[in-house]
């Protein structure tokens, strides 16, 4: 089905729900895709949409009220829905490694940077802890951060912004995994910041040929490093392609919305913004049809009671909505 | 962080020293002094006394001199002992007994609401976890000394299974060590459940899960080093109140301790005693302060550099 | 991803463009209640506080309605019934035997060398009947050694120490709540002063001041109430209540002033207070219409729990007998008489402790519920 390189994540139908007092919070509802061998794919969505809920699904850290209901997970062959704890804990930190938002709060504030790496590399290879320590200063250096000697004996606070998130990567690329899912990781970020990361990221991809999980609400990001790249919605995957195609030819309404909502440097400054109207989802009682139907410019009677499956607009460009089932040639003619 | 700890040491001995002069000057505002009610003594005889004792002199001068003492150690003489002994040695003797009591109270009291604490972190929202905030709200609400009477009824009068009265076996310890221990028991609970709870929501946690690392590593290395320390926080007013509280526990089981015997001195107005043994507790208590600051300083590098 | 086939169910006229109404119907509205009715509304789902509630009503009724009732006073001696076991009549008392609990080892009483003169309290002007009302309203939890029916002397003993904690908490929720708002809103300097002293004033250990002062005052009050025979009315207030309540004044407050002071920082930084001000608002106005009414719900947490605390307080030092003296009784000194015959009456130890266990137990809950309730990050 792909072009020759394997799957490394293939996830199909995926549901996963959390079990609230306040009822069952229905946070993915069926999302299938797939990842290959040294692609780097771009999750896009907005807080709610389920992307970071499907990323932990995959790798095993779902919180306490939080259940895969649904669905298949696939990681390298392996089907990770049957694993017991503790192979997952063999395959976290050394197969699939993550990256999170905060760096800040992602690190323990009392345990120095270098004690950090060294663990991850203790837990997983069969090393004494003064060899770790040397391999975490190595950790360091690969990420450019200077002066790494001195840095390993030091505490997160002690780090900058961009620092920690550098810190925090190699933390996760010390035990050469196949999979890096990151999770924003640069939406805390100031923009200048923010490049250096990326370009990090696309460096180290080149060395090593990992896979990359590049999780974000932030289009622009997209475009600088992953090759393909899906847009959530309320659970679902509303539009899919490579990054190409999405951005010369958005043919789901809410990829066009978030596409129209960026501020151009080239628009004439008297255009006013366009947000999308509405608020967002109630996962607790999502609704029968598309979830973004209420608040679509293009919303009909079907839309409202109807889930659209997946339309192919062109070779690996798949979207969901029934505008297609209209016009076959996709709604952008 | 040597500032940190040259400000610490020096409020410590501003607030002792608050309190020395306080006690002193209250003290001695009463009009009569300890002879004075004493009405088995003539005139010349209380005239006497108080020479002897240096009572006579302007008050400033018997602080100076009582200050001067304290410098060396020396709190006094008590005024109303039979043979005229001195404070220290007074508390010499009491005080060994209500330190193995409250040592032991402290000990338990740790073990004890750590233990719990975590157990019902772990079993958030489970019966475990509702059982032990039960009992543990009851342990903080009911009053030390109320539930050491009830136990003492319990199971000294009613069961007769246990002694209540001094500290001759064992076994006599076991009353007194729970009663006082029973209440900062819960506290710690609540503490660390609370402060457990959090820190296994932060998201160094699920960093720590993310990269694989054992549960058991993760509870122990990451979880409890930052959820351990309020409770460290609280080691000091812990300290305080074991020393407060034995005061009714050895009351209740009559047990030969400073704190009784300071309760017994209320009523002859020995005044170098009950200074001396306010003076004794009250550094004890800010000391104990001193120190827990410093440990929480080994903690946690943080405060290191603020 | 497959593609499903496009001959199915789905009327054609399903495809006409959906109107507002039907879009807006899929939205649902949550409703949105003033603060306080969905803090009252949160309190009453919660079943502990609701019981916390009742008790504290409860004892209430017991400790100011109860004394109606019951046609004892507690100072009234009865003779011929002293030391009655609860319902018991004094002819069951004769004939039962009464065994005196011996407990295990029995050590010799230690002895400490040195004088003490006598208790201070005498049963003064006690009024003694010889008359039974037994017959109308038995002892229902006994007598104690002078007659003096416990069950009345149980509700005045809950009169006193529930006044004296709710007395206490005001006192501390006055001092502590405008020093506390005084040194968040002055910010800068002052603010930096006021928390040195509060720091000063948190390291002294307040039970021993206590002590400390009831032995104090205790001589020169009691000189003073015997002066007066209006005063010595007052001589139940004793060194003790007073030297409480001093203390109280001097250094109880400290943690109601942190926790005011930490809300009014908070809601200084707020946008609607900058916004208020902006529009004109002068100091005074923010402090009253917008600073307290945020503050109040943390402050009404924190005197719940400060009346069980000074009731700890007052109950601890009657224990050792710092506080109330007699005619008057609160709880902690119905304990501290019980306990001398405790191995002949364990009933009267029993009785004060868990009436005093009961009351502090209620407020905690309803603390608790408090705290839960006007917490507004838990919304559901």
């Amino acid at each position: 089905m792909y072009n020759g390189t394997k799957a490394i994540v293939d996830i199909k139908d995926l549901r996963v729900s959390f079990f609230t007092p306040a009822g069952e919070v229905k946070a993915v509802r069926g999302v299938s895709w797939s990842l290959k061998e040294g692609e780097a794919m771009g999750i896009v969505g907005e807080s709610g949409s389920g992307k970071s809920v499907s990323v932990y699904a995959l790798m095993g850290i779902l919180q306490n009220p939080g259940k895969v209901i649904g669905g298949s997970i696939t990681f390298n062959g392996t089907n990770m829905l049957e694993l017991k704890e503790k192979q997952w804990q063999k395959i976290r930190g050394k197969d699939i490694s993550m990256i999170f938002q905060d760096p800040m709060t992602s690190l323990n504030p009392v345990y120095t940077v270098g004690n950090q790496i060294a663990e991850t590399l203790m837990a997983h290879n069969n090393i004494r802890r003064k060899e770790a320590n040397i391999n975490a200063v190595s950790s360091l250096s690969k990420v450019h951060i200077p002066n790494p000697g001195k840095m390993v004996r030091q505490y997160p606070f002690e780090f900058s912004g961009g620092m920690r998130q550098r810190a925090m990567i190699s933390m996760s690329l010390c035990c050469g995994p196949k999979l890096l899912i990151a999770d924003e990781p640069t939406t805390a970020l100031d923009v200048t910041i923010q490049a250096q990361i990326i370009e990090l990221l696309k460096e180290l991809k080149e060395s090593t040929g990992m896979s990359i999980l590049l999780i974000t609400h932030d289009m622009g990001v997209i475009t600088d490093i992953c090759e393909k790249v899906i847009i959530m919605y309320g659970g679902q995957v509303m539009e899919s392609a490579d990054v190409k195609s999405l951005y010369k030819n958005p043919v789901h309404p809410y990829t066009q919305g978030l596409l129209e909502c960026l501020p151009r440097l080239t628009s004439d400054t008297e255009e006013p913004l366009k947000p999308i109207e509405g608020s967002p989802v109630d996962l607790l009682n999502p609704p029968a049809g598309c979830p973004f139907a209420p608040r679509c410019d293009w919303c009909m009677k079907v839309c409202l009671t109807e889930q659209p499956p997946q339309f192919e607009i062109s070779s690996e460009h798949y979207s969901a909505c029934w505008l297609h089932a209209l016009d076959k040639r996709g709604r952008n003619s | 962080m040597a500032g940190f700890l040259l400000k610490r040491v020096l409020s410590s001995i501003a607030t002792l020293f608050i309190i020395i002069t306080a006690t002193f000057f209250l003290m001695h505002a009463v009009p009569g002094g300890p002879f004075a009610t004493n009405e088995k003594l003539s005139q010349g005889i209380i005239k006497q006394m108080e020479a002897k004792y240096g009572l006579d002199k302007p008050l400033i001068q018997q602080y100076g001199i009582y200050l001067g003492n304290l410098v060396k150690g020396d709190l006094g003489m008590s005024i109303a002992s039979k043979e005229g002994k001195t404070v220290n040695y007074i508390i010499g003797q009491k005080f060994p007994v209500s330190a193995r009591l409250g040592g032991l109270s402290v000990l338990l009291a740790l073990i004890l609401g750590v233990l719990m604490g975590s157990y019902a972190a772990l079993r958030h929202e489970k019966l475990a976890d509702r059982v032990i905030m039960f009992i543990s709200t009851l342990g903080i609400a009911v009053p030390g000394f109320i539930m050491g009477m009830l136990l003492l009824l319990l199971f000294g009068v009613a069961l007769r299974w246990l002694n209540f009265i001094g500290l001759n076996s064992p076994l006599d310890y076991i009353l007194p060590t729970f009663t006082l221990a029973f209440y900062p028991a819960c506290f710690i609970a609540r503490l660390i459940r609370s402060s457990l709870l959090d820190v296994l929501g932060q998201d160094y946690i699920r960093t720590a899960r993310a990269k694989g690392i054992p549960a058991i590593s993760v509870l122990i290395k990451h979880a409890m080093r930052n959820a351990i320390l309020p409770v460290v926080t609280y080691l000091g007013p812990l300290l305080a109140y074991v020393l407060v509280g034995s005061f009714v526990v050895e009351r209740i089981f009559s047990i030969p301790g400073l704190g009784l015997f300071f309760i017994k001195s209320i009523t002859s107005r020995d005044y170098p005693l009950i200074m001396g043994t306010t003076i004794f507790l009250a550094a004890l208590i800010i000391i104990m302060n001193l120190v827990v600051d410093l440990v929480y300083v080994v903690i946690d590098p943080r405060i290191k550099l603020k | 991803m497959e593609k499903k086939p496009f001959s199915f169910h789905i009327d054609p006229s399903m495809f006409e463009p959906a109107s507002l109404g039907e879009k807006k119907e899929l939205i649902i509205q949550r409703q949105s209640l003033s603060f306080w009715r969905d803090a009252w509304r949160r309190l009453r789902k919660n079943p502990t506080a609701m019981i916390g509630l009742a008790m504290i009503i409860l004892a209430l009724l017991f400790a100011f309605v109860g004394p109606l009732i019951v046609p004892y006073k507690y100072d009234e001696q009865v003779r011929g019934f002293e030391n009655l076991r609860p319902m018991q009549t004094p002819e069951a008392r004769n004939d039962a035997k009464n065994a005196v609990v011996k407990p295990k080892n029995r050590s010799d009483e230690f002895a400490y060398d040195f004088d003490t003169s006598p208790p201070e309290d005498t049963a003064n002007k006690a009024t003694v009947t010889v008359e039974n009302k037994v017959a109308i309203f038995p002892h229902v939890l006994g007598t104690d050694s002078l007659g003096r029916d416990n069950l009345v002397r149980l509700m005045y003993g809950s009169r006193i120490s529930l006044l004296v904690g709710i007395l206490a908490s005001v006192i501390i929720l006055i001092i502590g709540s405008t020093y506390g708002a005084f040194s968040g809103f002055a910010g800068g300097k002052t603010d930096n002063i006021m928390m040195r002293i509060l720091e000063l004033l948190y390291a002294i250990p307040d039970i021993l001041i206590v002590i400390i002062l009831a032995i104090v005052l205790k001589a020169p009050l009691s000189k003073l109430f015997a002066v007066s025979p209006a005063l010595s009315k007052l001589t139940g207030i004793g060194p003790g209540l007073l030297s409480m309540f001093i203390t109280f004044a001097l250094l109880y407050w400290v943690g109601m002033a942190r926790i005011v002071r930490g809300q009014v920082l908070q809601l200084k930084e707020q946008e609607f207070i900058i916004a208020a001000q902006a529009l004109g608002a002068g100091n005074n106005r923010v402090i009253f219409k917008h600073l307290i009414p945020n503050c109040i719900g943390p402050i009404i947490v924190t005197t719940t729990f400060q009346v069980p605390n000074a009731i700890f307080v007052e109950s601890f030092l009657s224990f050792i007998g710092l506080g109330i003296s007699a005619p008057m009784a609160s709880l902690g000194s119905l304990a501290n008489d019980a306990m001398s015959g405790i191995q002949t009456n364990p009933y009267m130890l029993a009785q004060p402790a868990i009436m005093i266990a009961i009351i502090i137990l209620a407020f905690n809950m309803l603390g608790d519920g408090l705290r839960d309730a006007l917490d507004p990050k838990m919304k559901k």
